[in-house]
């Protein structure tokens, strides 16, 4: 079952050979991220070296302030490091211009925000090819649909976002994230503005993807019940990861939050 | 916190786009502040002129001015010994002054060639040595400031500016052009003026000028000082006592005054049309800047929301904003005034390009500043006032809601829209049906146009989501561009005069020909685009890149916004179409009833002064080989019973044949010395017929009774209501010269050889041409053209006004995006799509004001055209140039105003943008 390709927070000179990475989607080695100068210094990141596996669930938990969603957002392409290194499969970000980065994010991967995930002039469909016509694509059309037919938007394809429920809106975002078949899906706290029978609804469909359709997901949380419905779990404080938690519950999260308060 | 406090913080947090409206505002102060600047300049060029030229007079005798109508009057020089003789009179300085711009002294350069500083008059008076010792060390007055007054036959003198363009010192001999051939004189003296207004000088000694001007044994004024111990008024009386019939004199101050009174109502005019149209250009801020604090304040309904949560009353919400926009309107109005120096220099360019404007200095008055400022932040303000009782009415649970835009804006906009169309149209339907002078209807249809233009822009926004969603789509947006784009070309090398053949029309040549080559390129990419994006389901068109379909899609989205960024553009493009519509229409009627009325073969006249010049050319032209019948054209004015009336005359003989006056009763042939021709309407007016008798008063004071011997319906050549033969001119008048002369050529002769010999005959009189029909016709309209083309570039300054609130727009509905934009990002797009994006929703938006700018415009235009009396306007023609031009300009402003905020959308960090 689920185990990390790598799993320490050193400091990078201390760092042994990168980890290998045919086994992760994403892996990032010796990520450093510092925010501001002198006094207001904020060090967000301190030297993180980890990887994704292919086909795995995983949420990076920690409380806020911790750097989870700085870690996501430097994974992704969306934020550069102060040092360190992120990779896409075997592709170093840094090494990439803006032009190519954006290339790599709208081909490689996929999006879910907490909120403003659609683009409201676009109705259910539009926005879910998006990624796919700015690429001037077609895309897969028979999968697209599947995909449609699975988040159970078939009958709501031609909707404008503010026709849809806030849950209706979630998952024409999950299936937009699904619909280039990314290598990697990243997601922002997907289920953090919704209710909790919506939220479950949301990650049941999430865990799904993996299982059934080996889809890569990595989400950033603060809820030890979404956190339940990954394959494990990463703690984050302070900069650095402290702990995985393999196959989490919702007690095991919850303990391990109340393990780092205390 | 104060209010003042949270507007200024206001203010602050926006400060980019909140200068933006201040530029609106800046622009439309500016033409208002630019427009004084540009009148008080010219008018303090020439009172200084005119002061100098006064202040060391206490009196002058001249030429008595006739009550009306004009003649060659004379004064003999005899006069002047006798004033001298007089124990009143003190110093006596008589001068002669030929002011006429085409019997000029122009000096030549080395190669023969007349060195003539573009536009301004080259005058040349005596100047006597004494006038220059009275002078001297007075700063008002021209000053010697080289070499000695000149003495003689063989000397001259000329104004330190003209001897700098000539290289010129003193001692050198000059070559000048003068009204008797080419003469070479040497320079004895260089004078610098306190003020030229712009003209140049040439001066003689007293009695060489008479000899060189042609005015032996004659003088034209003398100026006069009292003797010491007399007072003017003595001396006046005195001198009144002495002159002859044909003089009179006057004193300093009438002098002063005399000279201001026509020149100050010429200036006032002046300035009122200019104002005119910065009343346009202000009118399209106002809308501007309404527009903007609409959208802001719908932005900010949270805020405001939260605002009237936490205790501000609605009153205090509704100050902040009015007190935001005053402060505005203090920024925008201060930068006006100062940008009104620069549009002032610029309209004096336009018109001195157009032809001859003379160099003034820049002055800028109290009142000029008060008008700004009064102007600009009473505008501002008051624009400010309507989206600020908006903003007072939102409940302090908008904040909680997080509501979006109301609806409420937008029914009242077409509520408003409405009645102010219907206004519109019962005025057009006034001038149209009710009103018969010419005055009424065209003061009708002129608020009409406003009244109309407003309500169809604030109605566009019901029709503002279909039609943009079909200009957006790609074959439609790509074909109209190629479509326009080669139009244009085809227009300009048919219909227009293809390439240019002068600086001014180069001006508007080279940018036409970029846009249409810029139309069809991108047209071309447009369609080229197709489909790259899938197969979009439903609205928005189909084909096309994604960048385009969320162009179309986000400036549907909102039609009250599109409606109103349009708005501006829309008045402009209008009043622009309907100018040129109108004038399209002016210059095909003239055409039409030249056409019909002019039948000489060749014209012979002054073409750019239409001055009037020698009858003997009249004499050489008839002696020609070949040539046909002539008559010798004159316009004066005479009496009419007690009212002055234009009067023509020509030779009754002939010149029916080379004009057509439509003569429908009696005769036009061989009036003699008795007979005189009416005009329907003025016979009308008088309750004249054939066989009637008139009594005529010329300027020569004699009223004759004149015999009504035909009466003519077609004044528009002549545009003289009373039409005498010269026959009978010539006993009243000294003058002889003619204003112009039309000529056949006889049958059978050599036309071409003929007009040779007419144009040979025209060039020894300085600025007569003899011009055949063809160019005759082809001038006339030309002057037309000129016209339209003057009046366009006073409405462009409303086009760029309208041009900076569609900049505006877009950076406000690309900051209300930002997070839309940010996900656009986060998701594939890139900086490139994402420019182009907001290009293209700029190109459609304008695009769309354009359109119904022009679908307007000429609707209007050709309202009026059956309106105004077919005597005026008969014909209605379209100016197809400028309007496949007006269209295209639109789309390049959508391009260009697109530029700044495209970069400054595109350069947003993803992660800002998202975590906004």
């Amino acid at each position: 079952m689920p185990r990390l390709a790598c799993m320490t927070s050193v400091a990078p000179e201390t760092m042994p050979t990168p980890p290998s990475n045919s086994g992760s989607a994403a892996h990032c080695v010796g990520a450093i991220k510092i925010y501001g100068k002198g006094d207001t210094e904020v060090h967000a990141l301190r030297g993180i070296t980890i990887g994704f596996p292919k086909g795995q669930f995983t949420s990076i938990m920690g409380p806020s302030g911790s750097g989870k969603s700085t870690l996501m957002q430097t994974m992704a392409g969306l934020d550069r490091l102060t040092s360190g290194e992120t990779y896409i499969g075997d592709t170093a970000i840094s090494s990439l211009n803006d032009k190519q980065l954006t290339i790599l994010r709208r081909q490689k991967i996929g999006f879910i925000f907490q909120a403003f995930n659609l683009i409201p002039t676009l109705n259910t469909r539009e926005n879910i090819t998006l990624p796919l016509d700015l690429a001037g694509q077609k895309g897969d059309v028979a999968w697209i649909d599947q995909v449609i037919e699975t988040v159970g938007l078939a009958d709501r394809q031609t909707h404008r976002p503010n026709e849809l429920s806030g849950g209706q809106q979630q998952r024409v975002a999950v299936a937009r994230a699904l619909a280039s078949r990314p290598d990697i899906i990243f997601g922002d706290e997907p289920t953090g503005n919704l209710d909790s029978k919506t939220s479950a609804e949301i990650l049941s469909f999430m865990q799904q993807a993996v299982k059934e359709l080996g889809q890569t997901i990595v989400m950033v949380t603060h809820d030890p019940r979404s956190a339940s419905y990954t394959d494990h779990a990463l703690m984050l404080t302070d900069g650095q990861i402290t702990q995985e938690i393999p196959n989490p519950t919702t007690e095991s999260v919850y303990n391990a939050i109340q393990q780092l308060e205390d | 916190m104060t209010l003042l406090k949270l507007s200024a913080k206001n203010i602050k947090a926006n400060i980019l786009r909140l200068l933006l409206t201040a530029v609106a505002i800046t622009a439309g102060v500016g033409f208002v502040s630019g427009s004084f600047i540009l009148a008080d300049s010219l008018s303090d060029t020439f009172e200084g002129i005119f002061e100098n030229a006064g202040a060391q007079t206490d009196a002058r005798v001249s030429v008595a001015e006739p009550e009306f109508g004009f003649d060659e009057r004379t004064l003999s020089d005899s006069i002047v010994p006798e004033l001298e003789a007089l124990p009143e009179t003190g110093r006596v300085t008589a001068s002669v002054t030929i002011t006429d711009q085409f019997t000029p002294f122009i000096a030549l350069d080395e190669n023969g060639e007349e060195v003539v500083p573009a536009g301004p008059p080259i005058i040349t008076f005596s100047l006597e040595a004494e006038d220059a010792e009275r002078f001297e060390g007075d700063e008002n007055q021209p000053q010697l400031i080289a070499g000695a007054t000149p003495v003689g036959i063989d000397q001259v003198a000329i104004d330190s500016t003209y001897a700098e363009i000539l290289g010129a010192e003193v001692g050198d001999q000059l070559d000048f052009i003068t009204p008797d051939g080419n003469a070479t004189f040497e320079l004895a003296g260089i004078i610098e003026f306190p003020v030229t207004g712009g003209a140049y000088f040439v001066m003689f000694d007293f009695e060489s000028a008479q000899t060189l001007y042609d005015k032996e044994g004659l003088v034209d004024s003398i100026d006069l000082a009292a003797a010491p111990g007399t007072t003017p008024d003595e001396m006046i009386a005195a001198v009144a006592e002495v002159l002859p019939e044909e003089a009179e004199v006057v004193d300093q101050t009438t002098l002063i005054e005399q000279d201001l009174e026509g020149f100050n109502s010429f200036i006032s005019i002046f300035r009122n049309i200019l104002l005119a149209f910065a009343g346009i250009a202000l009118f399209v801020s106002l809308f501007i800047i309404y527009n903007t604090f609409a959208i802001l304040v719908n932005q900010r309904m949270t805020e405001i929301g939260m605002l009237r949560a936490v205790g501000a009353t609605s009153g205090q919400v509704r100050w902040a904003i009015v007190v935001e926009a005053f402060l505005i309107g203090v920024i925008g109005s201060i930068a006006g005034i100062f940008a009104g120096i620069g549009v002032s220099s610029l309209i004096k360019s336009g018109f001195q390009a157009a032809g001859g404007f003379p160099e003034t200095g820049t002055v800028l008055t109290t009142t000029t500043i008060i008008v700004s400022l009064v102007v600009g932040i009473g505008a501002t303000t008051l624009s400010a006032l309507g989206p600020a009782f908006l903003a007072s009415r939102v409940s302090p649970v908008a904040a909680i809601r997080n509501e979006g835009p109301t609806k409420r804006g937008t029914r009242r906009r077409i509520t408003a829209g409405a009645i102010i169309l219907a206004i519109g149209l019962v005025l057009l339907a006034l001038g149209l049906f009710v009103l018969s002078s010419v005055s009424g209807v065209l003061t009708a249809l002129a608020f009409g146009a406003i009244f109309m233009f407003i309500g169809v822009a604030l109605l566009s926004v019901l029709f503002a989501e279909p039609a943009v969603s079909i200009i957006g789509r790609p074959a439609v947006l790509g074909g109209l561009l190629v479509l326009l784009g080669l139009a244009l070309f085809v227009l300009t090398f048919t219909i227009g005069k293809g390439a240019p053949d002068s600086f001014f029309t180069a001006i508007i040549f080279i940018p036409k020909m970029i846009v249409a080559a810029f139309a069809v390129i991108v047209g071309l990419s447009i369609i080229a685009t197709k489909s790259r994006g899938g197969n979009p389901v439903g609205f928005g068109g189909t084909g096309g890149s994604m960048e385009g379909r969320l162009a179309t899609l986000n400036a549907a989205r909102s039609p009250q916004r599109t409606a109103a960024t349009a708005t501006a553009l829309t008045i402009g493009i209008a009043l622009i179409s309907t100018v040129g519509t109108v004038g399209e229409s002016i210059k095909a009627s003239f055409s039409d009833s030249l056409e019909g009325g002019v039948q000489a073969d060749l014209f012979i006249f002054d073409v750019e002064t239409q001055s009037s010049f020698s009858g003997d050319l009249a004499g050489e032209i008839r002696a020609i080989d070949g040539i046909g019948a002539v008559s010798s054209f004159r316009f004066n004015e005479a009496k009419v019973g007690d009212d002055v009336e234009s009067l023509g005359s020509f030779d009754s003989d002939t010149g029916t044949s080379l004009i057509n006056f439509d003569v429908t009763d009696g005769e036009s042939s061989d009036l003699g010395t008795t007979g005189v021709l009416v005009f329907r309407n003025e016979a009308e007016d008088r309750n004249l017929s054939v066989g009637d008798t008139v009594p005529v008063t010329f300027v020569s004071q004699e009223t004759v009774d004149l015999e009504v011997v035909g009466i003519f319906d077609d004044n528009s050549i002549l545009n003289a209501p009373i039409v005498i033969d010269n026959e009978l001119y010539d006993i009243h008048h000294e003058s002889t010269d003619d204003d112009f002369v039309g000529a056949s050529i006889a049958e059978g002769a050599d036309a071409e050889a003929v007009k040779a010999a007419a144009v040979a005959a025209a060039s020894n009189f300085s600025g007569v041409e003899a011009q055949d029909n063809e160019e005759f016709r082809a001038d006339q309209e030309g002057q037309i053209d000129g016209l339209i083309t003057l009046i366009n570039f006073m409405l462009s300054f409303a086009l760029f006004v309208a041009f900076l609130g569609v900049i505006n727009t877009i950076v406000l509905s690309v900051v209300e995006r930002k997070r839309e934009i940010g996900l656009l990002r986060a998701v594939g797009s890139t900086r490139q799509q994402l420019r182009s994006m907001i290009r293209w929703e700029a190109v459609i938006v304008c695009m769309f004001g354009a359109v119904l700018g022009i679908v307007v415009g000429v609707v209007f235009a050709f309202a009026a055209v059956s309106a105004i009396p077919d005597d005026i306007i008969g014909t209605f023609a379209f100016p197809y140039e400028t309007l496949v031009f007006g269209i295209l300009i639109a789309a390049v402003a959508g391009v260009a105003a697109a530029l700044f905020p495209a970069a400054s959308a595109a350069k947003k960090d993803v992660l800002a943008a998202i975590n906004s």
